[in-house]
C-alpha cells in the first residue's frame, strides 16, 4: 500500500519577496516539520515544475534541490505543462511499486508572477503546438475555442460557465492559502474584462507563485506512526495530440475520458463513492468537461447542472468539487497544482479541512490536465 | 525570435495550405496577447475544418468580428504572422478571410 502521510503548501500569490527555490525550501521544510520525519528518512524526491527554463533559464532544479537539502538522494524532474504536478505523482508513485518500503517527497513550484503577462502567456504557450502558437492563440484561447464549441452544441450561455467560478471563489475564501480568497457573484464574473471571447479575467486561473508538496510512502512503520494518512487507489495518466486541430471530438478531452476510466477500475470503486474532487479547472469551462469526461455529470448537461451549483460546499449534493478554490481561485502556479490537488484530497479525507471540511468522505479524486488536454492525470485516494 | 531556419522550413508546408475553403467549427478573439502579437492585439482566431476534411487555426483578417459565426465560411489567405524585431526574418503563415 502506498499512503500519502503528510502535505505542505506555501501560500499561493503574488510573492515577489521569493524566489522560486525559496519557495521549494519553504515547502519541504514545512513538510518536514509536518511529519516529524527527518530528511535522512528521504529516499528520493520528484519535483515538477514547467517554466523556470523558459522565464529564468533555470534548469536542472533537481541539483538545485539537493544543495538546499545537503543531500544526494535521487531527484527527478517531471514536466508536463500544466499536470506537471500530477505526472510527478505518478512517477513517484511507480518508483515506490518498483522500491517498496521507501519514502519519497513530491513537491511542485512555480514562480510566475516576476514577468510581464505576455511572457508569461508565451513562455506558456510552449505547451501549445507551433501552428497554435503561429495563430497568436493563448491558453484561455484555446479554451475558448472549446467553451464556443460546447456553449453552442449543448445551448448554453457564459452563465453556465462563469457559475464554477462563482462557486470556487467561495471555496477558496474559506481557504487561508488561495490566491484569492474573495467571494465574486455571477454578475461579476459575466461582466469582467474579456481575455479571449467568451472568457473574462473571471473565467481563467490566475498567473501564481507557490509551491506544494506531500510526502509518499510505502514503509508500514511510517504509516502506523503517521498523524494522518490516506492511501492511493490509483493514479493512471494519459494522453493525446497536442494539437486541438488533430483531434477527434472537440466537446471532451479524450485523454480524461481514458484516464479516468482506467483509474476507475483500478481503484475498484464506483462514480457515486467519489464525495470530493480537485479538477482541473484552469478555465470556468475546463471543470464542467472534467466533470462530463470522469462520468460524472452525462455529456451536455454539465452547463445546467453547474449552474444549479450542485458541487459547491453546503449544497444538498452527493459531491463537493475544488474545495480548495480550484486553480480558478486558489490560484495556479503550474508546477504546484497538482500537488495541490492531491494535498486538499489528503486534507479532506483526514479531516483537516478546516472550515471547508466535507463530512462522511470516504473517497476522492484529483484530475490534472496538462496544456488543452493533451496529458490528463486521474488519482484516486481512500480514507 | 523563432530560428530563421524553423521558419524556412515552415514555409515550405504553407505553400499547399493556400487558397483552401472551409467551416468555422469555433473562433475566439483575443485581448490578452503573447509578446510577438502584442501589437495586433485584440484579433480573431479561427478554427476551421477545410473542405478536404483538414482541421486548421489561423487569424480571420477582416474587420468585422462581430459577423463571425460557427459554420461561416472561409478561405485561406497568405499573411505576416508575427511581429518580432525589425531585423528578423519575417514569419508567414495562414490566415483566413471570407468565402469570395
Amino acid at each position: 500500500m502506498i499512503s500519502v502521510v503528510g502535505y505542505y503548501s506555501t501560500q499561493f500569490g503574488e510573492l515577489w519577496e521569493r524566489s522560486l527555490f525559496d519557495l521549494v525550501k519553504e515547502s519541504i521544510d514545512g513538510l518536514l516539520k509536518e511529519t516529524k520525519i527527518d530528511k535522512k528518512e528521504i529516499d528520493a524526491i520528484f519535483f515538477s515544475n514547467m517554466m523556470s527554463g523558459i522565464l529564468e533559464n533555470n534548469l536542472h532544479g533537481s541539483s538545485k534541490i539537493a544543495q538546499l537539502l545537503k543531500t544526494h538522494i535521487p531527484v527527478f524532474r517531471s514536466e508536463a505543462a500544466c499536470a506537471s504536478g500530477g505526472m510527478a505523482v505518478y512517477l513517484a508513485i511507480q518508483y515506490l511499486k518498483a522500491n517498496p518500503g521507501k519514502t519519497v517527497i513530491v513537491v511542485g513550484a512555480e514562480k510566475m508572477t516576476d514577468f510581464a503577462p505576455e511572457e508569461a502567456v508565451e513562455g506558456l504557450m510552449a505547451a501549445a503546438s507551433g501552428e497554435e502558437q503561429e495563430a497568436g492563440l493563448t491558453f484561455p484561447g484555446l479554451y475558448a475555442l472549446l467553451a464556443q464549441i460546447y456553449l453552442s452544441k449543448y445551448n448554453y450561455k457564459h452563465s453556465h460557465m462563469g457559475a464554477i467560478s462563482v462557486k470556487n471563489h467561495f471555496h477558496a475564501s474559506l481557504n487561508e492559502k488561495a490566491h484569492f480568497k474573495k467571494k465574486v457573484t455571477l454578475e461579476q464574473v459575466l461582466g469582467s474584462p474579456k481575455i479571449a471571447w467568451p472568457l473574462g479575467v473571471l473565467d481563467c486561473s490566475p498567473i501564481s507563485d507557490g509551491a506544494s508538496s506531500i510526502m509518499l510512502t510505502s514503509d508500514n512503520i511510517k504509516i502506523k506512526k503517521a498523524k494522518h494518512t490516506c492511501c492511493i487507489l490509483s493514479s493512471e495518466i494519459a494522453s493525446d495530440s497536442i494539437s486541438l486541430t488533430e483531434r477527434e471530438k472537440l466537446n471532451s478531452l479524450i485523454s480524461t475520458v481514458v484516464a479516468g476510466n482506467k483509474a476507475f477500475r483500478a481503484a475498484g470503486i464506483k462514480r457515486s463513492d467519489i464525495r470530493v474532487a480537485e479538477l482541473h479547472d484552469c478555465f470556468s469551462i475546463a471543470e464542467i468537461l472534467g466533470m462530463e469526461d470522469l462520468g460524472f455529470w452525462k455529456k451536455g448537461e454539465g452547463g445546467a447542472r453547474a449552474l444549479e451549483y450542485e458541487t459547491m460546499l453546503g449544497n444538498s449534493g452527493d459531491m463537493v468539487v475544488n474545495t480548495s478554490g480550484g486553480l480558478k481561485a486558489a490560484g495556479h502556479p503550474v508546477g504546484a497544482t497538482g500537488i495541490k490537488q492531491i494535498g486538499e484530497v489528503f486534507l479532506q479525507l483526514t479531516g483537516q479541512a478546516g472550515k471547508r471540511q466535507v463530512q462522511n468522505v470516504h473517497y476522492g479524486l484529483a484530475q490534472n490536465v496538462g496544456g488543452s488536454g493533451g496529458t490528463a492525470v486521474v488519482t484516486i485516494l481512500g480514507a | 525570435m523563432i530560428s530563421p531556419v524553423k521558419i524556412w522550413r515552415r514555409q515550405k508546408n504553407v505553400r499547399s495550405l493556400l487558397n483552401k475553403k472551409g467551416v468555422v467549427l469555433s473562433w475566439t478573439v483575443i485581448y490578452a496577447p503573447p509578446n510577438d502579437f502584442k501589437k495586433c492585439a485584440p484579433y480573431s482566431v479561427l478554427l476551421v475544418q477545410l473542405d478536404d476534411g483538414e482541421k486548421l487555426v489561423g487569424q480571420y483578417v477582416e474587420t468585422q468580428q462581430e459577423e463571425i459565426k460557427i459554420g461561416m465560411r472561409v478561405r485561406t489567405i497568405l499573411r505576416k504572422t508575427r511581429i518580432t524585431n525589425h531585423e528578423d526574418v519575417i514569419s508567414y503563415g495562414i490566415k483566413f478571410t471570407n468565402e469570395l
